[in-house]
């Protein structure tokens, strides 16, 4: 593993890395202490400041139905957080295990999961969400476990690639030499040794994953509609788009952000962590 | 080389086959069918019944797999009970309009994005290939819907040179329906565009660290020798897995875009029918997507074949 | 011969890297004339293959910053400003030919236009005389078939193919100079010997200048006229080849020369390393470079801050201050107790086969040849000795030593380790048997998990195997083997990529012996490992076999290390024994054609004996396995082939007592050499 030293400095040195570092955390943040940061009740209606313009009172006004704006938006964050952090475990986890299976026995074993895979990554990853989410029925829950099995072939994919390259280093083999079990084998070494490509594509994944949530929301298909989600606030505000245009704007710049913020801080991760790119930052 | 591409065509046909499969397992998933939408309230246990055996929704699932196996081979998709027709005749029409807009948009993030991924491979750490990385990175980051609802602000509500949304079809109106698909198809593309800048940049300075860039650098070759003649070739063979994965990607896409613009294509039919619960409309649109896919990446193999004469010589090796 | 080809003057090169520098080039000077043949040796990262580099300007800049000048034919070719004309030079008129020559050629390409390509660029020919030209290049490097293999693509040549492609495209615009960086170090030392000569005689032809870059020291012995040795980034001494090894005049040739194996030696010569391991170069030495490891070094050396180069005869100088090295140990006589080998079988290898199917087809794949890795093998390993094991890559050692591990199971044949045939053994019982017998892997680097420390990766079969009871016990286990390899336990919690090569290697030997084996397969144990390394190793192994009672199967591909360490030796060809026997027999007599064209082929870093020696370079590539030839499978390369050759596949059989051959013809070669020996 890399020192937490150069860990730093590699963070310092890329001002955009630390950057994407410092807007991750604030979204985080709001997503966490939400119910302590949010000024009103999202969800509280106020017909009276429909489409009300910034104020003091509202730092982001309000929308059609005389909801605080900022509130909602604070409250989007923690949709989005919670979604994408669930079903990247989800499809994490699933994806690992199934990729370091294909890719340590091969045989028969790799080729059904192969073509299985195959298969998933045969329709678009927002069309399976979306099947699976209907299929499954709409609640949160099964939002995240339409949008992480949605995104299981790439984790495949990727630890299968990486398995398959580490099995045939020499230290694979001296473990086996050894007297290692192939649990040990694939727990001891193959796992520890695929990890920072696993970090790597779960944080490029996690962008992924708030996009997905996003874009179903905004079809009408994501978390149910009395949730706040940045999604369904892009898609409420289309219709008054001449003249409350920031009804829209706001929660899609949010949305880009942070997705940015995770693409960056996933590429920087990835410099950081190949040892041929380390050397020379 | 034949045996490459037969090899390539079986093992599509497999993975066709598995994707046919999941689409309808998927649907068969849903509570609730199509009896339900039918007969709403007028539901009685007896009406239902017959309804589900007209239907053969009595039968197991998986005869009923079959059953709708064998009537995709006679091009036979089930019939929406929505539109009360048939899925094929529904879907030819739609897939036109997807196809038109979705080609235009590959085609756009193919040429412009492999060029700016050159430039800014070429140009390492200088300023146009930080330009370029960072506009790469906020087109893969932005989401279609969003840029979208701005270009319809930008273009259309503030400076009103484009239309707001709505298809009109070429025959009828060719100026009015390119003015109509400029929006949604530059909206498309950003994605993908941006992808393949990326992957064309690092695909580049991975082959110009090769030892046969140096040796072509000892030979005394010019640097824009060096990179048309043996950097680009080289270079191509992963761009081009990735234009496998691009469809994939416009699909993906288009079924936002089309949301947005109000275009009568693919996207906004199956986003309809989900609401609308047309469970063999939404088979439907899932299935052709997926072929659509399977083909782009078949056809990518074969074409390995022709870049790679490492791929073309396994015949001899198998 | 004053003329020079080109003269390299104080060449520096760094390596600004954003947090630190490496100094990789410091000062070095060498000229060159024509037709001659210049050999720079050194150990990895001593900058001899940066220096040859950077006169061309090939290192990528920056991070690489160039001082210092290399003229060729009045013009400074380091001198930014002369980029246009040292484009027209490179390739043109100084060719550099590479190490890895798979990979320098671009696989999408064919090999015939890659050729044409600097013809066309230099000569400025048109396409059929370029065309017309890289045929008869092809064939001057013999490539058979050349006109047909002008279409061909990179992949569909062996290395050994490739290097010859790589030359004839370095000498397509009849270069003044030549520069052969390691280029042979990759390849089998058949195919190496063949190279090298048949390099030898196209410069000699030419009267091309020649610079080989490598860290043998037999080749340089065998070919070059003047040698420049490197070290730390600096040539510490120079002069005509006769001189540096007769006479070599700094403590660092002395030392190398002490280190290596030879194949005149004496068996049980105990091997001189030089301890430690070279600087790495993040700061410029203080003093000289060499000091850290010297034996020989003066109380002023690690201080004096200029070390001007001293005439120390004819031509020759040196860096080193010591006016009074002693060269006396060069032929040291310290000796290791000689072994007494009990006639008691440890392990036993009775009619061994492996084939591997070939399959094909597309849906349901069907076998259509096999693929014969190993062939009727019979070997008798006694307890307590080293069975030395030498053949080319592709010769089936690999897969015989993996077969005894059990990690691929044999197609037929016995494998009797102390009576118990290993083969028949399951899954759990054959992970048991690891214990008993273990492997010491090439590359000491890709066997290390690079995520485990050192202490974990020589604990992890105490762990597996659950040989010790209690953290107490393990910890004091863990630290006994450091100490039995000659590791600090202190360097417990390092990482493998923290140590040196000597010091991975020795983990790798501490964790073979963890579980107390009896008998370890070393397989290529040394060849990663810089020559000062390998002594070291090879020594540690020598001592540990006499400690701890140890058998070892030792499988090489240099002979002179093989028949140093070996009691026994047996030498494989696809997939057979050629010929076996006991170390001295088997050297002192080779009785095999193919034996004889590895010894031969090995170099011996001595010119006096190299003049000497007569080169029985045999012809063409090792064949792949899967299109065996019929008979001898050797016949088709072998110089004394009869017809009877391709007939029937020769049995062992005993020529003198305890020496073993395959080969029909043994006694007549022999015979006629003999004769033709006295002769002279």
């Amino acid at each position: 593993m890399m020192k937490k030293g150069s860990f730093i400095r590699v963070l310092v040195s890329r001002w955009t890395v630390l950057l994407s570092v410092i807007l991750i955390a604030l979204f985080i943040i709001a997503a966490v202490f939400a119910p302590l940061l949010m000024p009103y009740d999202p969800l509280a209606m106020d017909l009276p400041n429909r489409l009300a313009a910034p104020s003091l009172k509202h730092l982001l006004g309000c929308d059609l139905m005389g909801r605080d704006i900022m509130s909602r938006i604070i409250y989007g964050a923690r949709t989005s957080m919670l979604i994408a952090f669930v079903s990247i475990i989800i499809g994490g986890i699933a994806g690992t295990l199934l990729g370091l299976v294909a890719g340590y026995f091969g045989g028969v074993v790799d080729t059904v999961i192969m073509r299985l895979t195959d298969a998933m990554m045969a329709i678009p990853q927002i069309v399976l969400a979306l099947g699976i989410g209907v299929a499954l029925g709409r609640s949160t829950l099964n939002l995240m476990i339409a949008i992480g099995v949605s995104s299981v072939p790439a984790y495949i994919r990727m630890m299968r690639g990486q398995t398959v390259s580490t099995k045939n280093q020499m230290y694979v083999l001296s473990a086996n030499v050894i007297g290692c079990s192939d649990s040990r084998v694939m727990y001891r070494h193959i796992l520890p040794n695929s990890i920072s490509p696993l970090i790597v594509t779960a944080t490029i994944n996690l962008g992924g994953a708030i996009m997905a949530e996003a874009s179903l929301s905004y079809l009408g298909l994501g978390v149910p509609p009395e949730i706040p989600a940045w999604g369904t606030m892009v898609s409420d505000g289309f219709q008054y788009i001449e003249t409350a245009p920031m009804l829209s704007v706001i929660p899609g710049l949010c949305i880009m952000l942070v997705v940015l913020a995770f693409n960056i801080f996933g590429d920087g991760l990835r410099d950081m962590l190949d040892p041929r790119v380390r050397g020379s930052l | 080389m034949t045996q490459y591409i037969v090899k390539k065509i079986f093992q599509a046909l497999l993975v066709l086959l598995i994707v046919t499969f999941i689409s309808y397992l998927i649907m068969e998933l849903i509570p609730g069918d199509a009896v339900d939408f039918l007969l709403g309230l007028e539901a009685t246990p007896e009406k239902a019944a017959a309804l589900r055996a007209s239907l053969n929704l009595d039968k197991p699932f998986i005869v009923r797999y079959f059953m709708w196996l064998g009537g995709l081979f006679r091009g036979d998709m089930g019939t929406s009970i929505f539109y009360n027709d048939s899925v094929t005749n529904i879907l030819v029409k739609k897939l036109l309009v997807t196809f038109r807009m979705g080609f235009a948009a590959l085609i756009i993030s193919t040429v412009v994005g492999i060029t700016l991924g050159v430039v800014s491979a070429v140009n390492r750490g200088g300023f146009w290939d930080n330009l370029i990385s960072f506009f790469a990175n906020i087109g893969i980051s932005i989401p279609a819907f969003w840029l979208g609802i701005l270009f319809i602000i930008l273009f259309a509500v503030k400076m009103k040179v484009l239309p707001v949304q709505g298809y009109t079809d070429p025959s009828a109106d060719f100026w009015l329906h390119t003015k109509q698909m400029v929006m949604p198809v530059i909206v498309t593309a950003v994605g993908a565009l941006s992808s393949m800048v990326r992957q064309t940049r690092s695909a580049v300075l991975e082959t110009i660290s090769q030892d046969y860039v140096r040796t072509a650098r000892e030979k005394g070759l010019r640097e824009r020798a060096i990179l048309i003649k043996h950097v680009l070739r080289n270079a191509l063979i992963p761009i081009l897995t990735l234009l496998g994965m691009q469809i994939r990607v416009l699909f993906g896409g288009v079924v936002i875009v089309e949301n947005i613009f109000a275009i009568p294509g693919m996207g906004r039919l199956l986003v309809n029918s989900v609401f609308n619960r047309d469970i063999t409309v939404v088979q439907g649109c899932i299935l052709i997507m997926g072929i659509v896919v399977i083909i782009a990446n078949l056809l990518v193999d074969v074409s390995y074949g022709f870049v790679d004469p490492r791929i073309r010589e396994i015949k001899d090796v198998a | 011969m004053d003329k020079t080809v080109l003269n390299v003057n104080k060449l520096q090169t760094e390596f600004r890297m954003r947090r630190y520098t490496v100094y990789a080039v410091n000062g070095v000077s060498y000229d060159i004339h024509p037709g001659e043949i210049v050999g720079v040796v050194g150990e990895s990262g001593c900058g001899k293959s940066v220096s040859q580099m950077s006169t061309l300007r090939l290192v990528p800049s920056p991070p690489a910053h160039i001082a210092g000048n290399a003229v060729y034919e009045g013009k400074d070719l380091v001198d930014p400003s002369n980029a246009e004309y040292l484009r027209s030079v490179r390739g043109g008129k100084i060719a550099m030919i590479f190490q890895e020559p798979m990979t320098s050629l671009n696989p999408v390409m064919k090999v015939g236009e890659q050729i044409s390509e600097a013809i066309r660029l230099h000569m400025k020919l048109g396409a059929n005389e370029a065309r017309a030209r890289t045929i008869e290049l092809m064939k001057k490097v013999r490539i058979p078939d050349a006109e047909e293999r002008y279409e061909s693509y990179p992949h569909e040549f062996s290395g050994g193919m490739c290097q010859r492609l790589m030359i004839a495209m370095a000498m397509s615009c009849d270069p003044d100079l030549l520069i052969a960086d390691e280029s042979t170090t990759a390849l089998d030392v058949t195919i190496q010997a063949q190279i090298l000569e048949m390099l030898r005689d196209v410069v000699r032809e030419t009267q091309t200048a020649l610079l080989i870059v490598t860290h043998n020291l037999g080749i340089v012995a065998r070919y070059a006229d003047k040698i420049y040795v490197m070290y730390a980034g600096s040539v510490v001494e120079y002069g005509r080849a006769a001189d540096i090894f007769t006479a070599p005049s700094h403590a660092y040739t002395i030392g190398l020369l002490n280190s290596v194996p030879r194949l005149d030696d004496d068996k049980d010569r105990m091997l001189m390393p030089i301890e430690g391991f070279p600087p790495n170069l993040q700061s410029r030495p203080e003093g000289c470079a060499f000091s850290a490891r010297c034996t020989q070094k003066l109380p002023e050396c690690a201080s004096c801050s200029e070390f001007p180069l001293k005439m120390v005869g004819d031509g020759h100088y040196s860096l080193c201050i010591n006016d009074h090295l002693d060269r006396s140990q060069r032929r040291s006589d310290t000796l290791f107790e000689a072994k007494r080998i009990p006639d008691e079988t440890l392990l036993e290898i009775r009619g061994l086969h492996r084939e591997f199917p070939v399959k094909k087809g597309i849906l349901f794949k069907k076998t259509v040849g096999k693929v014969h890795a190993l062939n009727d093998v019979n070997l008798r390993i006694r307890r307590g000795e080293t069975l030395g094991l030498v053949g080319e890559s592709g010769c089936g050692k690999t897969t015989l030593a993996r077969s005894i591990l059990g990690l691929i199971s044999p197609t037929s044949g016995e494998i009797l380790y102390q009576g118990t045939d290993l083969t028949k053994l399951d899954k759990r019982k054959t992970r048991e048997m690891r214990k008993d017998i273990q492997l010491i892997f090439q590359d000491p680097f890709a066997s290390l998990d690079p995520r485990m420390s050192i202490g974990s990766i020589i604990g992890e079969p105490l762990v597996v195997h659950k040989l010790t009871s209690g953290k107490a016990e393990y910890l004091k286990r863990v630290e006994e083997l450091f100490i039995m390899v000659g590791l600090d336990p202190s360097l417990r919690d390092r990482s493998p990529h923290e140590l040196s090569g000597g010091q991975r290697q020795r983990v790798g030997i501490a964790r073979a012996l963890a579980s107390e084996p009896r008998f370890l397969v070393c397989d290529e144990p040394v060849s990663a490992l810089d020559v000062s390394v390998q002594a070291q190793i090879l020594n540690l192994l020598e001592r540990l076999q006499r400690e701890l009672g140890l058998t070892y199967l030792f499988i090489a591909h240099d002979l002179s290390v093989v028949r140093h360490i070996s009691d026994t030796i047996a030498v494989m060809y696809l997939g057979r024994i050629v010929e076996k026997g006991d170390w001295k027999t088997l050297c002192k007599n080779p009785m095999h054609p193919y034996t004889r064209a590895l010894l031969s082929a090995v170099p011996i870093p001595d010119p006096e004996i190299e003049r000497t020696r007569n080169i029985e370079a045999i012809k063409g590539d090792v064949p792949s396995v899967s299109r065996l030839p019929g008979g001898c499978s050797f016949h088709p390369r072998c110089p004394y082939a009869s017809a009877d050759c391709a007939a029937a596949v020769p049995e062992l059989r005993e020529t003198e007592p305890g020496h073993f051959v395959a080969c029909p013809v043994a006694d007549a070669i022999r015979g006629a050499k003999s004769q033709a020996g006295s002769a002279e």
